[in-house]
């Protein structure tokens, strides 16, 4: 399980240069920061430091960017192509951690992940590409969503209070 | 506690914002909204924090022996159970029972002081750790050999009733001669067919089985530094110790043991099980951590010091040392019959040291051999088939 959640990780570095290939320097630059984070990541088996773990898969995220910098970052398409490889290196994040570290990865830990990316897509699109993100009702709506999350988070602390033994 | 996980996405988080400027673009921002909402994920689901606790049969094993350890958890989310012998990873929800064999493949005394649970939400961003108090114990007795019969007998006997046959004649099992009837001679002894023969009374006399005291002494003392070696050597030699006193505590003799490892170490001649336990109780603890340097003499004294003489001295040592022939010598002067069982691990390594010591051992067991019974044991065999062959 643990040798399939490289799969993954494989795939999404492979995949960055080819959305690069139309600007000669977007693609040089993708090429190098995606062997920047192949450095990393040999560093990282040699040392096996979680937080070499966590700072190699930054710079695949900035691989990202620089591959989709010629991309116009507002298109839904762009943010499709963008997210689908944020899944691809999440679920990296995800089974290689759990797999690792407790031999096993719940469905449910996947499902959530899974489900972070069309929520990210929705809220990307509910604040930009509809008026919704703008003028007043914009604004309520953000302030709204700030005090329910608040309000989760105050929730959620007191609940771990009480699991307390 | 908040995970390594939690911290790095926040970090990613402010990052990838900080990144939109620097790049002059939104996209960053998009890119970081999927770790913001698996942070919120785990606020909303928090799990249960994890509780364990495990059973299992006290009683003793035997090295190799497998048991079986039932671990009770409790709680919501992943986790990594470790105690003294055990680890378990995995998820539970609510409730898990987990058995768990596991094979006992070290003697020793295996002492359950502390359980540390760790746990981890579902997301992995909320983690908890505890060291729980743990009791309990398990005993793992060193794995013994049997032995039908062992041919070596002491060549001296005390006057008390045993197994051991003796010089002396008188009450016994064994046929051994036939005389003239003296008066005072049982009615039963009286051969009644020798007598019709030479028309006069003939009695049997029988060979007298007497018991002899035996002392173990085990030489555990470090001088390898290589883990492998020592251990191999180690495991052999308080096999052996544990076979022998074993088989000594069926028969009708009394037992002892000197321990030399990183201190020395005796218990007094005994009797029966309390013997084989005491023994079996003390060899778990048996093990030297360090390059010894503790000399062969102190062995010596206790035996001479603690034991009868015409003691039965079993040395079951690899011979490594160079004081120990010297030492041998003073004990055979002092009337002690001896017995040496060599353990060895013939050719294992073909560097020069290996080489030099092996043949210093050689020498020494050839010097040995001139006034003491010697078993050189390739410790690959099991040591009832190399004192199977030996009388």
């Amino acid at each position: 399980m643990k040798r399939y959640a490289w799969i993954p990780l494989g795939i999404y570095l492979a995949s960055l240069p080819f959305f690069a290939i139309e600007s000669l320097r977007i693609f040089l630059l993708t090429l190098m920061s995606v062997g920047i984070t192949l450095g990393i990541i040999i560093l990282y088996l040699i040392i096996q430091d979680e937080l070499l773990f966590y700072i190699y898969n930054f710079a695949a995220i900035v691989s990202l960017i620089v591959s989709l910098e010629n991309f116009n970052p507002y298109s839904l398409f762009t943010l499709l192509i963008g997210y689908s490889l944020l899944l691809l290196l999440l679920l990296h994040i995800y089974l290689y951690r759990f797999t690792q570290k407790f031999g096993v990865i719940r469905r449910d830990t996947l499902i959530y992940v899974i489900l972070s990316i069309p929520l990210s897509y929705a809220s990307v699109y509910l604040f930009l590409s509809m008026s919704v993100g703008y003028g007043f009702w914009g604004a309520a709506l953000l302030l709204s969503l700030i005090l329910v999350l608040l309000y989760f988070l105050i929730r959620s602390k007191s609940e771990k209070s009480s699991n307390a033994p | 506690m908040r995970t390594l996980q939690y911290y790095a996405f926040i970090v990613y988080f402010a990052l990838l914002i900080f990144l939109s400027f620097v790049f002059i673009s939104p996209l960053p921002i998009f890119l970081s909204l999927p770790f913001l909402w698996l942070i919120v994920f785990s606020e909303f689901r928090v799990g249960r924090k994890i509780d364990a606790d495990r059973e299992y049969e006290e009683k003793r094993y035997m090295e190799g022996n497998v048991t079986n350890f039932k671990y009770e958890i409790q709680g919501k989310g992943y986790y990594i159970i470790r105690d003294s012998l055990n680890e378990l990873r995995g998820y539970c929800h609510d409730r898990c029972v987990i058995n768990k064999k596991t094979v006992l493949s070290q003697f020793g005394k295996i002492s359950f002081k502390y359980m540390e649970i760790y746990f981890e939400d579902f997301l992995g961003m909320i983690a908890d750790y505890k060291k729980k108090k743990d009791s309990g114990e398990l005993r793992v007795y060193p794995r013994i050999e049997y032995m039908r019969k062992l041919r070596i007998k002491p060549r001296k006997t005390r006057n008390l009733l045993g197994d051991y046959p003796s010089r002396r004649k008188g009450r016994g099992l064994e046929f051994t001669d036939i005389r003239e009837y003296v008066p005072g001679d049982e009615m039963r002894r009286v051969n009644w067919k020798a007598s019709a023969r030479r028309n006069e009374l003939i009695v049997n006399e029988y060979e007298s089985e007497r018991t002899g005291d035996t002392v173990i002494l085990l030489d555990v003392r470090r001088f390898y530094k290589g883990e492998e070696e020592y251990e191999k050597l180690l495991k052999a030699s308080v096999r052996a110790a544990a076979t022998i006193a074993t088989y000594l505590s069926r028969t009708r003799s009394r037992v002892g043991i000197v321990l030399l490892g990183e201190s020395v170490d005796w218990i007094y001649p005994t009797y029966g099980k309390r013997a084989m336990y005491l023994i079996l109780d003390r060899l778990l603890y048996v093990r030297s951590r360090e390059i010894s340097h503790l000399s062969f003499d102190y062995g010596k004294f206790i035996v001479s010091r603690f034991f009868p003489p015409n003691s039965f001295v079993i040395l079951i040592s690899p011979l490594l040392s160079w004081d120990i022939d010297d030492a041998i010598v003073e004990l055979l002067a002092k009337n002690y019959d001896i017995l040496v069982i060599s353990p060895t691990l013939v050719g294992e390594k073909k560097d020069l040291a290996s080489q030099i010591l092996r043949m210093e051992r050689e020498v020494r067991l050839r010097r040995l051999r001139v006034y003491a019974r010697v078993v050189d044991w390739d410790i690959s065999y099991p040591l009832t088939s190399v004192l199977r062959v030996i009388r």
